[in-house]
């Protein structure tokens, strides 16, 4: 177990990492829709001018966000190995597999299509642009389903079973891993989110028009459209925190502000079964063949991620007491209770606040005269309500998870590297310098971009 | 059944491998090679943006082949992916972060105000420079062995620093890949360039031929005696995937113990060496388009003479040898293995052609959107920067 300076600096670098890549994904994700909407009411009703100069800007915004997004997804590829190498042998036998397949059919596919796409616009006749754009959205979309598979998982994993040999999680049938019944929900959920975002950033750009409102109205009006039915659809919810697992219902307890600690005698049988399945596996390693032996750890295995939690406890977990067992299970209790309830409670708000954003947006885009200077600040500041909303359900996710990097599989904690905390320090110290460069000029070229109207952006480098 | 198929898994896996070894090699060798090149080119500030403009289209599609490779090695061999992120993170931290910010500087170069182009050269010349110094610091240590050790429960410790992987021999390979990828980068942006910056390329192209060519003897003379490795108890090809279940040696020359067993496998280097031969003699001839091909074949015979000398190692360790890698005893499971194997059987050949479309549509249009047949006008070469 490492020391918990290093388990902490391990878990803000991921967290920080992280945060940095959700800043670009519901853009790019949400935008590259809109963009293609857009593009085909161009392509269908030849009133391209209407909408030209929030397109434009918006395009620009999108190539911004795609190139960031991809690059900020360089940090997290390394963190696995780097500050989660137990992590990674331990559960990257499923874990890795839908990254894998999202590298393969989904994201290589989106940077190809992004070149002709960013760069084509004027040599590509305008049926083939249109069809490259819905081919670029197909791939980003296949994409998220790939790493939203990982996320299920995570948080509710299915179709692993422990192999003693190769002391590791391993895939027992892919097919039951594919259709983890978490994933489809979650995969919406974070689409819908993903397109709200989206048309929140749309409605500032058509709200800071330079040319005009007028020119904006139609952009705004379909923005916001999209953005109400978006909102509406994320209330369905994600359904990870309603599965039937200890995890999640100690993660519904606490969103529902009830006392967790009624899960506590289902935690200590959790933590005894692990432990036992434990020494089961410890005397199945001295004697691989012996069938009893290794069909009491069959029937007792699910329960050894519990046996993990004891080891700050009791490092030989095979000894631990009543007094460590009990311990063990207090610490499967989410550590940070009160920001899950108000992380959900700030969710549900910022989620009203978004539909104000989208229906006030509709009334005023029917209206001919242009809004105020007042009412477009107000309408500013509400369009980070989205955002808001998506970040605050990503806490409650990660924070509900906790203590648990795989939901009952594997303690967080367990699957940090061995590093001294002079390393960790210079690892995140390293990290947070290169994020705010890299937020500075993210900040800058998306001034530069969505303001500057002389730049061109069908040119790179 | 699955435990005669896991064994060909594992070579199908080790094949993917290899090729997504040298799609890497190939793809980000030109970004990593040619911003390289910006500190020897850029000191004439169109010549620097010729080679930023050549590069930027492509440069997103060769960051996200090196994210195949990593994603390929966590899928397939997760405890290799595992112990080698960890033991080399020192270097993967530098490499990666430089990476991340190449990125939008590259391809958003001109939206930057002024007083930040000046900077962002800077970094991408660096970044170049760290990542193709970085390949071969991470070829040199695993050549020579990585030291760390795996407890019973697979647990990794790293014990080394640094200053382990900065040895004399992983430098040697450093500056090796480091001639090997601008000698390539050169070779693709003077296929792609005009004028004196494409002169000044070419110069710069045959000699980084001549200096990978020395330092690739020099490296083959160190390699035959270095200590390589060889695994003493059975190897266990069907077997579950277990480092600690064998018993490796360490001797000296070990590394050519394959070129023993299989002769034929001299034709890699050699190819490797002509095709750098065929390189410096092109260019010198002004052959761009053959030069460069030149240069794939060098590249990808590089890539694969270093895979072969490995087989079947992935990651050896110098301080707990039986804790070294191999591909019998770090695979994925069979079933996550095959799910690989098959994605990547088809995905990867199709990429890899997609990959060449990407590079011959859209890199050149970016010079002058939709006028592909007029080469891009630089600003009069001064008689300073001809050869």
């Amino acid at each position: 177990m490492m020391t918990d300076t290093v388990t902490v600096l391990s878990h803000w670098q991921f967290a920080l990492s992280g945060l940095l890549h959700f800043l670009f994904i519901p853009l790019t994700l949400g935008l590259s829709l809109l963009l293609a909407v857009i593009e085909s009411f161009q392509f269908e009703s030849g009133r391209r001018d209407d909408y030209q100069n929030p397109f434009g800007r918006l395009e620009r915004l999108f190539k911004l966000a795609f190139v960031m997004a991809l690059a900020s997804r360089l940090p997290i590829l390394l963190q696995f190995g780097a500050n989660g190498s137990y992590f990674s042998h331990y559960v990257g036998d499923a874990f890795a597999l839908p990254l894998t397949l999202e590298v393969l059919s989904g994201l290589i596919l989106a940077v190809l299509l992004f070149g002709p796409y960013s760069l084509g616009r004027n040599r590509l006749g305008k049926g083939w642009h249109l069809a490259l754009t819905w081919l670029l959205v197909l791939a980003m979309h296949v994409s998220a389903f790939w790493i939203l598979l990982s996320h299920s998982w995570m948080q509710y994993p299915v179709a692993v079973v422990f192999n003693d040999l190769s002391y590791r999680l391993e895939l027992t049938d892919f097919q039951i891993f594919i259709a983890n019944p978490v994933v489809m929900g979650k995969w919406l959920h974070t689409l819908v989110s993903s397109y709200a975002c989206a048309a929140a950033a749309v409605i500032v750009l058509a709200l800071r028009n330079p040319v005009g409102w007028h020119d904006a109205r139609s952009t705004a009006l379909m923005a916001a459209i999209t953005g109400l039915i978006a909102t509406g659809l994320t209330a369905i919810g994600d359904p990870t925190p309603k599965q039937a697992s200890l995890t999640q219902s100690i993660k519904q307890t606490l969103i529902e502000g009830d006392n967790p600690e009624r899960w506590l005698p289902e935690l200590q049988t959790h933590v005894r079964q692990g432990v036992e399945a434990f020494r089961l596996l410890e005397r199945l390693r001295d004697d691989h063949q012996d069938s009893a032996i290794r069909a009491d750890f069959a029937r007792l295995q699910t329960n050894l991620g519990y046996a993990w939690l004891v080891k700050p406890f009791n490092q030989q977990i095979a000894g631990a007491n009543d007094q460590q067992i009990e311990l063990a299970a207090q610490s499967a209790l989410p550590a940070w209770p009160l920001v899950i309830l108000w992380s959900y409670r700030l969710m549900i708000a910022a989620g009203l606040l978004t539909l104000v954003l989208f229906a006030w947006t509709a009334w005023l885009a029917r209206q001919a005269n242009a809004p105020s200077e007042a009412t477009r600040t107000r309408l500013t500041c509400l369009a980070a309500a989205p955002w808001l909303a998506s970040v605050s359900g990503w806490l409650v996710a990660e924070f509900g998870k906790q203590p648990w990097a795989i939901a009952g599989l594997l303690p967080s904690a367990s699957g940090v590297s061995a590093s001294t905390p002079t390393e960790a320090g210079i690892s995140f110290a390293a990290y947070l310098l290169a994020n705010i460069v890299f937020l500075a000029i993210g900040w800058h070229l998306a001034k530069a971009l969505v303001s500057n109207p002389t730049i061109n952006t069908t040119e790179a480098g | 059944m699955m435990t005669t198929d896991l064994e060909t898994l594992r070579l199908l896996a080790w094949a993917i491998l290899m090729l997504a070894t040298v799609g890497v090699g190939l793809l980000e060798g030109i970004s990593s090679g040619g911003l390289a090149l910006l500190s020897a080119v850029g000191e004439r500030r169109d010549h620097g943006h010729a080679l930023i403009r050549t590069l930027a289209p492509v440069a997103l599609l060769h960051a996200a082949w090196l994210m195949l490779f990593l994603a390929l090695i966590f899928a397939a061999w997760p405890i290799a992916y595992a112990v080698a992120l960890h033991s080399f993170r020192c270097v993967l931290l530098a490499m990666l972060l430089l990476l991340m910010l190449r990125l939008p500087l590259l391809y958003f170069y001109r939206q930057l105000p002024e007083h930040w182009q000046g900077h962002a050269c800077k970094l991408l010349a660096a970044s170049g420079l760290m990542m193709a110094v970085g390949f071969g610091l991470l070829a040199g240590n695993v050549l020579k062995g990585v030291p760390f050790h795996l407890d019973s429960d697979m647990r990794v410790a790293f014990l080394g620093d640094l200053m382990t992987l900065l040895n004399p021999f992983a430098v040697l390979v450093a500056a090796t890949v480091l001639a090997l990828l601008t000698m390539h980068g050169a070779s693709y942006l003077a296929l792609h360039t005009y004028g004196g910056v494409q002169l000044q390329l070419r110069a710069l192209q045959w000699r980084a031929g001549i200096g990978f060519a020395i330092l690739l003897v020099l490296t083959g003379l160190w390699i035959s005696h270095l200590e390589g490795y060889h695994v003493t108890s059975d190897i266990l090809t069907k077997a579950a995937s277990n480092p600690l279940a064998k018993f490796v040696k360490r001797s000296e020359g070990l590394w050519l113990d394959n070129y023993e067993h299989e002769p034929w496998l001299a034709v890699l280097p050699t190819l490797a060496f002509i095709a750098c031969g065929l390189v410096v003699w092109l260019a010198r001839r002004g052959q761009n388009y053959w030069a460069m091909l030149s240069s794939t074949v060098c590249v990808t015979m590089t890539s694969l003479t270093f895979g072969a000398s490995l087989f079947p190692f992935l990651l050896p360790s110098n301080i707990s040898l039986n804790s070294s890698l191999t591909i019998w005893d770090s695979s994925a499971s069979p079933i996550a293995l095959a799910v690989t194997v098959c994605a990547a059987g088809v995905g990867l050949p199709l990429l890899a052609i997609l990959s060449r479309w990407g590079h011959t549509g859209f890199a050149a249009s970016n010079w002058h959107d939709g006028e592909l047949d007029t080469p891009p006008q630089h600003p009069p070469i001064s008689s300073s920067t001809k050869e």
